[in-house]
């Protein structure tokens, strides 16, 4: 899989490049509009990361460009641009997916791999862990061949761990992740809590009990090998 | 100026006329009596002059304050408009205006660097932020972090995300104070509480929390749906984590005439006004950021509605009107 990222401030390029490479991506990196045009134009890539706020141009026409080019690759815009405008006309132009910054690098992960699983055959539609079987097709989970009843959020939260699989994924970024930005720490922590715990049973009920693990003061971690 | 002057003028000359007929045509040469005739009637008609003069100058003068007075009510810091005095026939006025229109600009000025100040800070403290909280993620994946390290770990990610938080909420009320929610439809305040309610179920769910509807008609206002449903979620937000451990529930009252959204739970411990304000928080809830309230005012006076809490047998109640 090979990831292209268009983004003007070098930190943050540097977090999302060390965060990505280690799942496995081959990723490439642009800061500038004008690299970033060349780089579209040169390569093919399987998704592409991109910032609106470019020197030297508008993103939006990185997007269009790429979109008319190599209709298969899937595009994430990331932002801090965050009206519901900005969020549509980045879509409507060609885009799968939107992030507002600041983000979570977890949840820029999850988001990649969505985009790859619609656009990409590459990818399998199935994430299987010893016999743990999440079906993202159907959103069905099943675990030692029995189907688990999970709640919406709970699915979510499973999903999300891992597609973070083997990273210490935190609490604020699963609380963002399932509310957006107006949910408060306070509310949500009880509640990841309490769906944890509960999806902690579903899956020890059923032979998988060892996946989830908390990491005290700091969050969740889903542990496969 | 000239018309003032002919006030003084004319009467006096009026006065010496006057005597000089009386002198010459009139009387008798009755020598004293025409002596204080001459002294007196030109005095009464100077006195009943000036005090015409200087009740005219008087009714002016307050006409000019007045004017003076409303200009200055009409004055908004926060609006572009220009205070506009006008022109007075007393140059002293003038000198007045000159310089409350000079202050004015100064206030002006200093308000509108101090907002500049509030409003870079918080976008330009994003970025560093996103940063922080980004290198943490990727220490947190480390192998070689001990127990005692993935504590100081778990501290600065609380803190960050606390700060972020602080900050976004922050670059919210800017942004409300600047308007930057100009699309307005026509809002229904039930579509929108059921709406958040459905969003935070499992939360109300989990806190054992009872919803009590009580719906008389429709509220329906003219402003933006996205501030209405952060108005919404901030209220109902502030229900559950503000509701009595035992017996809690949320109250939501609809009529015609306003919304309001009650809940038990322990009396505030600081005055009514001062809960609106920034970062005033009363709570033993740590999490808590002050800025909730703060917001929901923020958007009420842009929407044009009134806000109002109060505290009657044991519960919380804000209505919105």
């Amino acid at each position: 899989m090979k990831l292209l990222i268009i983004e003007d401030e070098q930190d943050l390029l540097d977090l999302m490049l060390r965060y990505l490479k280690r799942e496995g991506y081959v990723c490439e990196s642009a800061i500038t509009f004008n690299e970033g045009f060349k780089k579209i134009n040169n390569f093919e890539y399987d998704c592409a990361v991109i910032d609106l706020n470019l020197p030297g141009g508008d993103g939006l026409k990185l997007v269009n460009l790429l979109r008319e080019d190599n209709t298969q690759a899937g595009i994430v815009i990331i932002s801090a641009r965050d009206t519901v405008d900005d969020r549509i006309s980045g879509l409507e132009i060609g885009a799968d997916d939107y992030l507002t910054k600041p983000f979570n690098l977890s949840e820029l992960n999850a988001r990649i791999k969505a985009v790859l699983r619609r656009k990409t055959n590459q990818f399998s539609k199935e994430l299987k862990f010893g016999n743990l079987l999440i079906n993202m097709d159907e959103r069905k989970v099943t675990a030692s061949d029995n189907v688990l009843q999970l709640t919406k959020k709970e699915y979510s939260i499973l999903l999300y761990l891992a597609r973070n699989k083997n990273r210490v994924v935190t609490k604020d970024s699963i609380a963002e992740h399932l509310w957006g930005d107006y949910m408060d720490d306070a509310v949500s922590y009880d509640f990841i809590y309490a769906h944890v715990k509960n999806l902690r049973k579903k899956l020890a009920e059923n032979d998988c009990g060892d996946f989830l693990k908390t990491v005290y003061g700091i969050g969740y971690k889903f542990q496969a090998n | 100026m000239k018309r003032l002057k002919l006030f003084y003028i004319l009467p006096i000359l009026i006065a010496v006329l006057v005597t000089a007929i009386f002198i010459g045509n009139a009387f008798p040469p009755d020598w004293y009596l025409t002596a204080t005739l001459c002294a007196v009637i030109p005095a009464m008609i100077i006195a009943l002059g000036f005090h015409f003069i200087t009740f005219q100058r008087i009714k002016i003068i307050r006409n000019q304050l007045l004017q003076i007075f409303e200009t200055l009510e009409e004055f908004d810091v926060d609006e572009p408009k220009k205070v506009k005095f006008e022109e007075s026939p007393f140059p002293i006025f003038n000198e007045l205006n000159k310089y409350l229109a000079e202050l004015i600009d100064r206030v002006r000025k200093n308000y509108q660097a101090n907002k500049q100040f509030t409003q870079n800070a918080s976008h330009e403290l994003q970025t560093p932020l996103a940063v922080i909280k980004g290198h943490v993620e990727i220490l947190l994946q480390s192998p070689q972090i001990g127990e005692k390290e993935m504590e100081s770990l778990a501290a600065v990610l609380q803190n960050t995300n606390r700060l972020s938080k602080i900050n976004s909420s922050l670059i919210l009320l800017s942004k409300i104070e600047h308007q930057r929610f100009p699309d307005t439809t026509k809002v229904d305040f039930e579509k929108v509480v059921e709406e958040i309610l459905k969003n935070f179920k499992d939360l109300i769910q989990i806190h054992g929390i009872e919803i009590r509807k009580n719906y008389q008609g429709k509220f329906e206002i003219e402003m933006s749906d996205t501030l209405a449903e952060i108005l919404i979620a901030n209220l109902i937000q502030n229900a559950i984590r503000h509701n009595s451990e035992k017996q809690s529930f949320i109250e939501v009252n609809i009529s015609p005439t306003n919304v309001s959204i009650s809940n038990p739970g322990n009396p505030p411990k600081m005055s009514v006004e001062k809960l609106f304000k920034r970062f005033k928080r009363d709570s033993e809830v740590e999490e808590s950021l002050g800025l909730g309230l703060s917001i929901v005012k923020g958007i009420c006076k842009q929407s044009g509605l009134e806000v109002n809490y109060e505290y009657r047998d044991g519960e919380h109640q804000l209505t919105i009107k």
